[in-house]
């Protein structure tokens, strides 16, 4: 599906930027029946938000229509809690240590086995002493009520040990969640900032707004998809193993472009597309005109891009 | 002056003179003839039943404890740690639904509701409307995918039924809801039967199962047992079928005896476990269709098979008709 012309602006009416002008005689604007193109007529003159430039200088053509990409890698572990939230959690874990029930031991070690005997001659004793002059104790099952329980399981007997058992009581060590690009600070790493979405940014030849998240022309007869699909080949190669979230954009973003610059359009506008990638590197091509490429956190991306651009992304991405 | 009728306790009664008024009162209004006439009380509210001795001074504290403070008896703490399946949920499954779920140009389907009567008859005023045209209940209106209404996973339903609590004993349904309690952490209630049918030997009010609501990091927990441990291991297990649902975003399934065992709360201790029944698991979601609940379930990891069905979705036909009118026109 090709969005062909739209009647009235996309954006706020703040903006000062001008609308599309209809060109009748473009392929862009060819319309189905003489009931809708007159429709489109009378809608477009009502719905213009023309300035005197215009009007004077028809032959300026439309806003170049571009497709973006925001592809990002989620985060691969949790997120990094803060001192309130350790605090928290350990107090609401003690508190759950402290209210929990008695550990049913008659449930799990029957009256008169082995087990039962190991499982009684390792545990804590009981006996309430640290008690004040008058009150009563206030044990059950083993258990002094007052305060939390303390369970101590035996020691395994190596020596009855079989493989399995050994694979289920094999102690779990598990990885940093710092890598080694977090150390040396490689912006370029997939396997930075694990706990954190990292958003991939471009750097383009150019003297100003050089950083940028990667965006392609929407060529005639294609779909912003087929074009994001494209330009994630000409870009980053074919060694990524990405998945596109939804043909819906995710955010939009408008420039004009300098008189100067003598291009054949006003502006431009892109509508950046999401895309997640799970697998593989992001490899830069030779003639898409990318020099360099970065895995930022949304903290770090306004660092490098400009004030305006930063505005109508930030709500695309997601906080951590 | 002689007590009032209405406020003397009456004897043998635990509640004190059941219908407890306001002090607002009308004094009876009427010609000075009846000299002895009585006042008229009108009671301003509804007529609130209540047990004095519950408030008693020695239960002023523990009645008026919220729950959530930890000096409450009915206080459990939720929060004890980072919720893995829900902070995947926030940081990126809901962002990627709230784009994946929109539909452009969408207005809200209207569910089936009761029928107002035309008017034509007279006696068609005050009557009670009428059951819902192709539905025996009302159905929900599908409203406008939002930022506000993205599909989430809201409460889990595990309910089993016991039937060897009707053949045999209804004590059978302790082992099973004590293994309820291991898997889910938290204590079920039993379900009761609510009809006789002599040819299954079945009576009324007999205790034949259980059931148990799980919400919140408890929730979370257990989805993510279920589909990173015990669905694996299921023999011949490919997915969740996707004719489940309940057309407005509830799923279902059900666990076998055998995959029951696979919990690792069972599965550790194999021996206590002679007699296990199977049980159905409901997912409760905030999503409005089978479709977006399934989309959401399958990011969090419950995979799903069989041929999709959508239902509620506007048709594409009927989009492009509204934006037709505007002027856009789309070819392709």
């Amino acid at each position: 599906m090709v969005l062909r012309r739209v009647s009235r602006p996309l954006w706020s009416r703040n903006s000062r930027l001008l609308e599309q002008v209809a060109r009748p005689s473009c392929i862009y604007w060819r319309s189905i029946g003489t009931a809708t193109a007159e429709e489109v007529k009378t809608e477009t003159a009502s719905s213009l938000l023309t300035t005197p430039s215009i009007a004077e200088s028809p032959a300026l053509e439309a806003f170049k229509i571009m497709s973006g990409l925001i592809l990002c890698r989620q985060p691969i572990v949790t997120p990094e809690l803060t001192p309130f939230e350790k605090a928290y959690y350990n107090y609401q874990s003690e508190l759950r240590k402290r209210l929990m029930w008695t550990f049913p031991k008659w449930f799990y070690y029957p009256e008169g086995t082995l087990a039962e005997r190991q499982f009684s001659a390792v545990q804590p004793v009981v006996d309430g002493k640290d008690r004040d002059e008058f009150e009563k104790p206030d044990i059950l099952f083993n258990r002094d009520r007052r305060s939390k329980q303390e369970i101590v399981f035996p020691e395994r007997d190596v020596e009855r040990e079989t493989e399995e058992s050994a694979k289920i009581y094999a102690k779990i060590e598990p990885r940093s969640r710092t890598t080694e690009a977090d150390q040396k600070n490689d912006v370029r790493s997939l396997e930075r900032k694990l706990d954190r979405t990292l958003y991939l940014l471009v750097k383009k030849d150019r003297r100003a707004n050089e950083w940028k998240f990667p965006a392609a022309e929407v060529l005639n007869g294609e779909t912003l998809t087929a074009a994001a699909e494209r330009l994630l080949l000409t870009t980053g190669g074919p060694n990524m193993n990405t998945w596109l979230v939804s043909n819906t954009p995710a955010a939009y973003h408008h420039y004009p472009y300098n008189p100067e610059d003598k291009e054949p359009y006003m502006g431009a506008k892109v509508f950046f597309l999401k895309s997640r990638i799970f697998a593989g590197t992001f490899v830069p091509q030779r003639g898409s005109g990318v020099i360099d490429y970065a895995w930022l956190t949304k903290d770090e991306i306004p660092d490098y891009v400009h004030k305006g651009y930063w505005a109508s992304m930030a709500n695309a991405l997601s906080k951590h | 002056m002689a007590t009032r009728p209405y406020l003397r306790p009456r004897g043998g009664n635990t509640y004190l003179c059941s219908f407890h008024y306001q002090q607002h009162y009308a004094i009876h209004t009427s010609s000075p003839v009846s000299k002895n006439s009585i006042s008229i009380v009108h009671p301003v509210h509804h007529r609130i039943r209540y047990k004095k001795n519950q408030l008693q001074p020695a239960y002023k504290d523990i009645l008026n404890t919220p729950k959530w403070d930890p000096r409450s008896h009915l206080f459990k703490p939720q929060y004890t740690q980072q919720s893995r399946v829900e902070e995947h949920y926030n940081t990126t499954v809901a962002p990627d639904l709230l784009l994946a779920n929109f539909v452009h140009n969408e207005a809200v389907i209207p569910g089936r509701k009761r029928q107002e009567w035309d008017g034509s008859s007279p006696y068609h005023i005050n009557r009670p409307r009428r059951s819902p045209a192709g539905s025996a209940v009302e159905t929900p209106d599908i409203k406008p995918r939002m930022f506000n209404n993205v599909p989430g996973l809201n409460a889990i339903w595990v309910h089993a039924f016991v039937r060897e609590a009707v053949r045999v004993n209804q004590e059978r349904t302790l082992p099973t809801m004590v293994m309820m309690q291991q898997i889910t952490g938290k204590k079920p209630r039993p379900v009761y039967s609510k009809s006789t049918v002599m040819s299954w030997r079945l009576r009324k009010n007999m205790m034949v199962g259980a059931k148990v609501k799980i919400q919140g990091p408890d929730m979370y927990q257990f989805f993510a047992t279920l589909v990173e441990i015990v669905l694996p291991r299921i023999k011949d297990f490919k997915g969740i079928e996707n004719t489940s649902g309940d057309m407005f975003g509830n799923i279902s399934f059900g666990l076998e005896p055998a995959d029951v065992k696979l919990f690792p709360e069972v599965e550790g201790n194999p021996e206590l476990w002679p007699n296990l029944a199977g049980f159905h698991i409901t997912l409760v979601t905030s999503a409005q269709t089978d479709p977006e609940a399934r989309t959401m379930l399958s990011a969090l990891g419950l995979p799903f098979v069989g041929r999709e069905r959508l239902h509620n979705v506007p048709s594409f036909e009927a989009l492009e008709a509204i934006d037709r009118k505007r002027g856009i026109v789309y070819s392709y």
